[in-house]
């Protein structure tokens, strides 16, 4: 039964060995990608959140609104 | 010697007579008979002097020692163990004293006392924080903290425009028996979004936090879904109410920390209500089914040792959504608020001599990641206008208490602020308002690169490159690739090995110039540990 058994999985490992590899590179990829992806909701939120608060007191050039606003980001950690 | 129970205890409860010692009660925990097999999930109350101090279970908290199981004292009770206290024992829902005795912890023969600043007996919460527990609260606290948390919660629904909630312990406390749980100690609320889209439950919570704040609320946020509000009290003392984000993405319902299964719109909407301490609250549609989703089946069994187990993956993924800037952030309050943060030396760095010898005299520094403020203070001596900053509150309270001493033995004082490179919006903020200011601005690094996750490194860079435009230079020094798998001074630590050649690629990146390199051993020895350490000066203007 051994030598069978060892058959078998040589085989496997001939075969199915380089594609399994493969799949495998691909998930850890994939879960590279999603991470980074859902990463991306709360970072892009942040950039919108200073834009929002900068945007609008840079134009006027009130800068003591933007002095305000800046503070008022910068507390949160 | 502790004392021990003189006749034959059952322990754990249900594993009958193949004990090979009765349970007794040590510096190092509790030490329970029979074989770590028959651990269960029994919770047991210990108590000092008929306080409840802490519940376990010997299948979660337990581990096999000799023929017998150890129930090893948690760190933050651990390190308050020093006198003499009446210790009991007992199974939480009914049965046999296991223990009960007096015994000394450490080497002083006083009574110990687990209570905070104003004598308030305290306990381990399930979140493992020594606490003022429910269970020694009076009556009136408790409704102070219960309409403290309504008060909260009216504003999230008539002023946020959200749908509000009771969640968590405050909900199974209301449906149990209309009080809050005994071992509990703060209540909490949720609200459910409309949003099914990370992003728009992310403007969703950050417009919360605005509105309360311009209510004149205290907000504090912990996630990008889920924030504190803290509430003074009657009493001068203040309660945190915990406001979570509840939502469905794609077939699952999810509530922050990191609760995800299946559950219908219709278990949560159109609320009904429940009563805690008195107190009216908005409540799930199917409290039954709620409280299923978010303790298990057996939810109505009172478990004062219960953990949330969450699968790996759905942490993975809620701190992936919400808590990206928050990475390794629970290693480090775990860390300056243990016992190892006595063994950080209180003197200088080598390395702040070695950026002391390169900038002006009595030029403007800041510190990234500063810890205990060691070094901020030594430059503060020198002669520097130093900033300290640290992403971590337990630290920065640490540095803050170290300056006022110093303020007092006459010593120039640090400011500690709160800066986290994993936040875009605060290294933009800080960092325009940094480069606003005139004159050169240095940044002080020393051990940061390790310390963060490699995803924050970009914020890092952005921060200095900005600080750096008028003419200050960034001060690095981190552990290089070569540390990986050597033993540590503090043990196992969140690190991250960086290569040195990777690290200047990224600041060229950036358009930042490495103008001084050094690398080698004796640059930064601790205790045994010597590790090969990247030091760095990199100019950012051209």
């Amino acid at each position: 039964m051994r030598p069978i058994k060892e058959t078998a999985r040589n085989m496997l490992d001939r075969f199915a060995g380089p594609r399994l590899a493969e799949l495998e590179r691909q998930v850890a990829d994939l879960q590279v990608a999603a991470e980074e992806s859902r990463r991306l909701n709360e970072r892009l939120s942040d950039v919108l959140d200073v834009v929002v608060e900068l945007l609008v007191p840079a134009v006027d050039r009130d800068d003591e609104r933007l002095r305000e606003a800046l503070g008022r980001l910068g507390k949160t950690v | 010697m502790p004392a021990r129970r003189s006749s034959s205890p059952c322990w754990p409860p249900g594993s009958g007579s193949d004990l090979t010692h009765p349970t007794y009660v040590d510096d190092r925990g509790i030490h329970a008979p029979g074989p770590a097999e028959v651990a269960d999930n029994e919770p047991i109350d210990i108590l000092f002097g008929g306080n409840r101090v802490w519940s376990f279970t010997t299948g979660h908290d337990g581990r096999a020692e000799g023929s017998g199981m150890l129930v090893a004292w948690p760190a933050p009770l651990k390190e308050r163990l020093d006198g003499v206290a009446q210790v009991t024992v007992v199974p939480h829902n009914g049965g046999d004293t296991l223990f009960v005795g007096s015994v000394r912890f450490g080497s002083s023969d006083k009574e110990l006392e687990l209570v905070d600043d104003v004598g308030h007996p305290l306990s381990l919460d399930k979140g493992g924080r020594l606490q003022r527990t429910f269970d020694r609260m009076d009556e009136a606290a408790r409704l102070e903290l219960v309409e403290a948390a309504r008060r909260v919660l009216d504003d999230l629904t008539q002023k946020c425009g959200l749908d509000a909630y009771l969640a968590y312990g405050g909900l199974l406390g209301a449906v149990r028996d209309g009080k809050m749980i005994g071992h509990d100690s703060d209540a909490d609320v949720a609200w459910i979004s409309r949003h099914t889209h990370p992003f728009d439950i992310v403007r969703e919570a950050r417009a919360a936090e605005r509105t309360l704040r311009g209510l004149g609320w205290s907000v504090v946020r912990m996630s990008a879904a889920n924030f504190k509000v803290w509430v003074p009290l009657p009493t001068g003392k203040r309660a945190g109410v915990d406001v979570f984000g509840s939502f469905h993405i794609g077939d699952h319902f999810h509530i922050t920390g990191s609760l995800r299964g299946v559950l219908p719109r219709e278990a949560v909407l159109p609320f009904g209500t429940v009563t805690l301490e008195g107190v009216e609250f908005p409540a799930p549609a199917d409290v039954e089914a709620f409280l299923a989703y978010t303790y298990g089946p057996s939810w109505r069994v009172p478990d004062p040792a219960f953990h949330f187990e969450h699968p790996p993956e759905n942490t993975r993924m809620m701190s992936q959504w919400w808590r990206g800037t928050r990475t390794r952030l629970a290693h480090w309050q775990a860390f300056y608020t243990s016992g190892d943060v006595k063994r950080v030396p209180s003197g200088p760095s080598l390395f702040a001599s070695w950026v002391a010898g390169r900038i002006e005299p009595g030029s403007r520094v800041v510190e990234l990641g500063s810890g205990t403020g060691r070094d901020a203070y030594w430059l503060a001596d020198e002669g520097f206008a130093v900033i300290g900053s640290d992403y971590c509150g337990a630290a920065r309270k640490l540095a803050r208490a170290g300056s006022a001493r110093r303020r007092k033995q006459g010593k120039r004082s640090v400011q500690f602020k709160g800066i986290n490179m994993e936040s875009q919006y605060n290294v933009l903020t800080n960092g325009a308002r940094l480069a606003h200011e005139p004159g050169p601005k240095h940044v002080y690094a020393r051990l940061l690169v390790d310390a963060l996750a490699r995803p924050a490194r970009p914020g890092l860079w952005r921060f200095c490159s900005m600080a750096g435009r008028s003419g200050g230079h960034t001060f690095l020094e981190f552990r290089t690739a070569a540390n990986r798998g050597r033993p540590t001074f503090f043990g196992p630590h969140a690190r991250t090995y960086a290569d040195p050649d990777e690290i200047a690629a990224e600041i060229a990146s950036y358009g930042g110039r490495v103008i001084d390199r050094v690398e080698g051993t004796d640059l930064a020895p601790l205790g045994k540990e010597n590790p090969v350490i990247c030091r760095m000066e990199v100019s950012w203007t051209r």
